[in-house]
């Protein structure tokens, strides 16, 4: 069945792209502030990420047993739905990095597998009731409870701490830090890594590769590790820039802060079953600790680009998603069309990138083209 | 749909706690820390904390930040969805 095993390695080339956009996408997470306020050398930072991420990857046991969570018919779900849907939560992905913009990248695989899967499938397949209830309602109050919380803890550090002696409180918060943002790398290589596991080892075994129930072949792990951490280590230095620098000038006890208050509600949220992007956490964290320290500029127009990229980034990767579903849902040639027109399209993102190319030796420049920023990148 | 508020609070008012506890007993620990750094006539003469009083604060305050970093990473591992 050549037909069968040219869509399975689409499938899983794809998931491990996404795996890697999804690593890249999301080392601002847990490195941005402390790559801002000088904890950590650039390089050094995206590093320690990669490795925690790859070990990350290795220590999570247990791979998800369904693809979206209860979010669509997963009976309903074929191997042209998750590749189509894998398309649209890579455009995205792309897209937003491309504008520097954190946005989250299991939303984006979410949207993706919507879109997908409503298509091919009908609205019947898509539970909206559970994009709700995991999806919408996670999203407006992880953001809001990490900036609460970030802002009251920045406020409680500056004000201990105001009357001992600037120099060795910043050291001292910028070792803090290391060890806050190095738990986020972790938590997250445990989390987003097996995703991309589950959806692999799912596509095996709906191809009859792999039996049902199974587990993941150890080069699934191995491949989906190495993906995610070299995504990580290769850093989205535009996002990084936006979250360490954009959005607030974050010195060492808001990094602290920040880092700390994202580990804690990400932990929280996963030890009691709560669906939440570490993204969006870790961004409201920061916010919180910009407003948490007296004078601290907040640029609200970036945290409002930020919003409108969350708010879209559903219904933008579900469109991509749906439209590469019909694209692919018309055979072989449809398949290979639609993976040759991401592939254009990535590769047009990447050219775009190089016209203003953000890396490790100018991360930690005010970005003041974000503000005359192209509002087409937004679109 | 099943929206689980309770849970929901919890989630919050953990965080809360958590964050709190942990940045206010780093926080502490720092001060502590630069206390015990000047000179001992200083920390001595102010009627403050004698300066390895003040190391030994700074000490358990870190170690107790260090402990609840390992309850992190205990959780990640035992926990990963």
């Amino acid at each position: 069945m050549g037909g069968v095993s040219l869509l399975l390695i689409a499938v899983i080339v794809t998931a491990l792209a996404f795996d890697f956009t999804n690593g890249f996408h999301d080392t601002a997470n847990s490195m941005a502030t402390s790559i801002a306020t000088g904890a950590l050398a650039p390089r050094v930072a995206v590093l320690i990420a990669g490795a925690l991420n790859l070990a990350g990857a290795f220590l999570s046991t247990t791979v998800a047993k369904t693809i979206s969570g209860g979010i669509v018919n997963d009976s309903k779900v074929s191997l042209t739905m998750i590749f189509a849907g894998l398309l649209g939560a890579i455009l995205w992905n792309m897209l937003t990095w491309l504008a520097g913009l954190p946005s989250s990248s299991s939303h984006a695989l979410f949207g993706g597998l919507i879109g997908a899967v409503w298509v091919a499938a009908g609205a019947g397949a898509v539970h909206f009731g559970e994009v709700v209830e995991k999806i919408v309602l996670p999203a407006l109050i992880s953001p809001a409870l990490a900036c609460v919380v970030a802002l009251l803890a920045t406020y409680l550090a500056y004000v201990i701490t105001r009357h001992a002696p600037s120099g060795p409180v910043t050291r001292a918060y910028r070792t803090g830090q290391i060890g806050s943002a190095s738990l986020v790398a972790l938590a997250h290589g445990t989390n987003d890594a097996q995703k991309t596991m589950g959806v692999i080892t799912l596509a095996l075994i709906s191809a009859d590769v792999l039996d049902p129930g199974a587990g993941p072949p150890w080069w699934v792990i191995l491949s989906a590790g190495l993906a995610i951490s070299l995504g990580t280590y290769a850093g989205g230095w535009r996002i990084i820039r936006t979250m360490g620098r954009g959005l607030t000038d974050i010195q060492s006890p808001q990094g602290f802060t920040a880092e700390t208050t994202a580990t804690t509600v990400i932990l929280t949220s996963s030890h009691m079953g709560f669906p939440l992007s570490t993204t969006q956490v870790c961004a409201g964290g920061i916010l919180g600790a910009g407003l948490g320290r007296k004078l601290a500029e907040i640029r609200w127009g970036i945290a409002g680009r930020i919003a409108v990229s969350w708010v879209l980034t559903l219904p933008a990767a579900a469109a991509v998603g749906g439209s590469s579903a019909w694209l692919a849902g018309h055979g072989t040639i449809g398949l290979v069309l639609a993976a040759g027109v991401a592939l254009a399209a990535v590769g047009g993102m990447y050219a775009l990138s190089r016209r203003h190319p953000v890396h490790a030796k100018n991360v930690n420049e005010v970005p003041e083209t974000q503000q005359d920023q192209p509002d087409d990148l937004m679109a | 749909m099943h929206i689980d508020w309770h849970g929901l609070v919890e989630v919050c008012v953990v965080s809360l706690v958590m964050v709190t506890l942990l940045v206010v007993v780093f926080s502490l620990g720092i001060v502590a820390l630069t206390r015990s750094r000047r000179p001992r006539m200083d920390t001595v003469g102010r009627g403050g904390v004698a300066a390895p009083l003040a190391m030994a604060t700074a000490v358990l305050c870190f170690a107790l930040c260090a402990a609840l970093g390992g309850y992190g990473i205990h959780l990640i591992v035992s926990h990963s969805p």
